[in-house]
């Protein structure tokens, strides 16, 4: 069953990313460019995901999407996991009451309601791409210091730390050569998941206006606009949904599947 | 016990003052003038003046801080700039319709969880246990705006039977419920799934302790084994999950209200951010703040009453 999600998931993960490759450089129609005659055409073999209201081709705006909200997602995920990895180690090398402190925060984050926090964000810097990346690494931040202090916290004792001590080596090295490899299966899964999720948080925020701004195609905002023609053209809606369900997915199943391959533990149980 | 919850209670006021400042100073203080902000660039310089004395921007923020932070001990939030009436009038209307669509989005979210993730656990490794972790991972990709798009072409759209939006008020009895019930379904899908996936892997390592094994051995019934001796304690880990979904969905509901045109504090977020309206953001994340801790105590309470074994102290 877990080498089903990993298969199901580099499968859909592959078509994602190659979808967005094809997205940044070739689209069948140009997405920007509207055919007025053609408009509101239901799918079928010249325009297969059908035209939106201005006779824009859905396919091709769908594949011109897919490079924006995976840069986003991108961006913000590793932002977060850096984050993450500065005030993880924080926490767990300042015991007392910086690391509470640092606690206290992640902690404080992660209780929060992510799409608030970014309406926050946006309201500070203003609406558009930065934004949203800052919301999603922010919201990302403290998965990504859990796991890291976590995984220092478990092996700082342990005999080969106190062997690096024994040869000279500092604090900030033992812990970057030593200690912080050893948290990199458990961010990677981290990273895949938080993909997802952030891919999600993009469409969101652009659905409400906030995120990528026209004229530029994102997820999100065809559907907002596809909400006013809900009843006459819902193809406009069904597919930019629909590819964003099957990204969202591959890269869940991913992080699923990566999970029981890297740890051992969760393989071999028997349930 | 008594002292525990008091000691929560300093504790949430604590992080909640925290919590102000940090809110206070990132909108009023970091990018630089909040009444550029309110006004927009365009606007007449009579017009950013009397936002600017408004705003209470001629004194020191400090003093700005405190004398908010006086008013929010008092109960007094401020008062809106976008609609002109009090913060703690506005949230206390959109609570009203907020807290009833968290409550009937978590219960139809739990009454999925745990049938699904109790059975999943009990036939682990089975087909139906594959059939629904697959589905509850396609639950968590539907985002909510998609699916909740896709329950008004089908509900209101084809059959006709439920509203696609709006929300009439309480005035007419329990009635408008109806309109909370799409809205609701919408949000409980992914949370669902997330909490059926908690339920299965609680459930399945409470089951690999050592008292369900003496209890089996004894010849008691695996129906008993389940309800009796696992379920309660497994539901710790869920009721936190349950808890923070709750406490998430308050003020988290943002695009599914304003999908449905539910006029709770998601939908009042949204306009206070567009509308720049500094007061009203502030007073919003406060309460939202607040609720969530408050959620999270009786959460972290319930803990005793599922297993004998915690005491609080």
């Amino acid at each position: 069953m877990r080498n089903l999600s990993l298969r199901i998931g580099t499968f859909l993960c592959v078509i994602t990313a190659a979808a967005a490759v094809v997205g940044s450089w070739w689209t069948p129609y140009d997405p920007l460019h509207p055919e007025t005659e053609a408009a509101y055409a239901p799918p079928s073999a010249s325009h297969p995901f059908g035209t939106d209201w201005f006779g824009r081709d859905v396919l091709s705006r769908v594949l011109a999407a897919s490079p924006v909200g995976m840069r986003i997602a991108a961006a913000g995920v590793l932002a977060g996991c850096a984050a993450g990895m500065v005030l993880g180690v924080l926490s767990a090398l300042s015991g007392g009451l910086w690391g509470e402190a640092v606690g206290g925060i992640l902690n404080g984050v992660l209780s929060f309601p992510p799409l608030l926090l970014a309406l926050l964000l946006v309201t500070v810097f203003g609406p558009g791409e930065g934004s949203v990346i800052l919301a999603v690494g922010l919201f990302n931040m403290p998965y990504f210091g859990r796991i890291v202090r976590a995984e220092i916290l478990k092996l700082r004792d342990r005999e080969f730390v106190e062997a690096a001590r024994a040869c000279g080596a500092g604090g900030l090295r033992i812990t970057l050569v030593h200690l912080l490899p050893n948290a990199l299966g458990p961010l990677v899964v981290q990273m895949t998941s938080a993909f997802g999720f952030a891919l999600l948080s993009e469409a969101a925020l652009s659905y409400l206006g906030l995120g990528t701004q026209p004229p530029f195609p994102s997820w999100g905002r065809m559907l907002k606009e596809a909400q006013t023609y809900i009843a006459l053209a819902p193809w406009t809606a069904i597919f930019p949904g629909l590819a964003l369900v099957l990204a969202v997915l591959g890269f869940n199943l991913l992080g699923d599947g990566l999970q029981s391959r890297l740890d051992p533990r969760l393989r071999h149980r028997k349930p | 016990m008594g002292r525990y919850v008091v000691r929560r209670l300093a504790g949430a006021s604590l992080t909640l003052v925290a919590i102000s400042f940090v809110v206070f100073l990132s909108l009023n203080v970091l990018p630089g003038d909040p009444a550029r902000l309110v006004v927009g660039l365009e606007a007449s310089p009579e017009l950013y003046q009397k936002v600017r004395a408004e705003l209470g921007l001629d004194r020191p923020w400090i003093l700005r801080y405190l004398s908010w932070i006086g008013g929010v001990f008092q109960g007094d939030l401020g008062k809106s700039l976008h609609y002109r009436r009090p913060v703690g009038e506005l949230v206390g209307s959109a609570l009203a319709v907020s807290f009833p669509l968290a409550g009937l989005a978590l219960l139809l979210a739990l009454a999925l969880a745990f049938p699904l993730g109790a059975t999943a656990a009990r036939r682990a490794g089975s087909a139906f246990d594959v059939l629904v972790m697959g589905l509850s991972q396609v639950g968590l990709a539907v985002p909510e705006f998609w699916l909740g798009f896709l329950l008004i072409l089908l509900f209101s759209l084809k059959l006709g039977t439920l509203p696609a939006g709006g929300f009439p008020g309480w005035e007419k009895g329990l009635s408008p419920l109806i309109h909370l019930l799409l809205p609701a379904f919408s949000l409980a899908i992914p949370r669902g799934a997330y909490l059926a996936r908690m339920v299965r892997s609680s459930l399945l390592s409470t089951l690999q302790e050592a008292y369900i094994a003496v209890a089996r051995s004894k010849g008691v019934p695996e129906r008993w084994v389940l309800f009796k001796h696992a379920l309660r304690p497994a539901l710790i880990p869920v009721v936190t999950s349950a808890g923070i979904v709750f406490g998430r969905l308050l003020a988290g509901a943002i695009v599914v209200e304003n999908l449905f045109y539910i006029p709770g504090l998601g939908r009042l977020v949204l306009t206070a951010v567009l509308a720049r309206d500094i007061p009203l953001v502030q007073g919003l994340v406060l309460v939202a703040a607040g609720a969530i801790l408050l959620v999270n105590l009786g959460a972290d309470l319930s803990y005793g009453l599922l297993d004998p074994r915690i005491r609080y102290t």
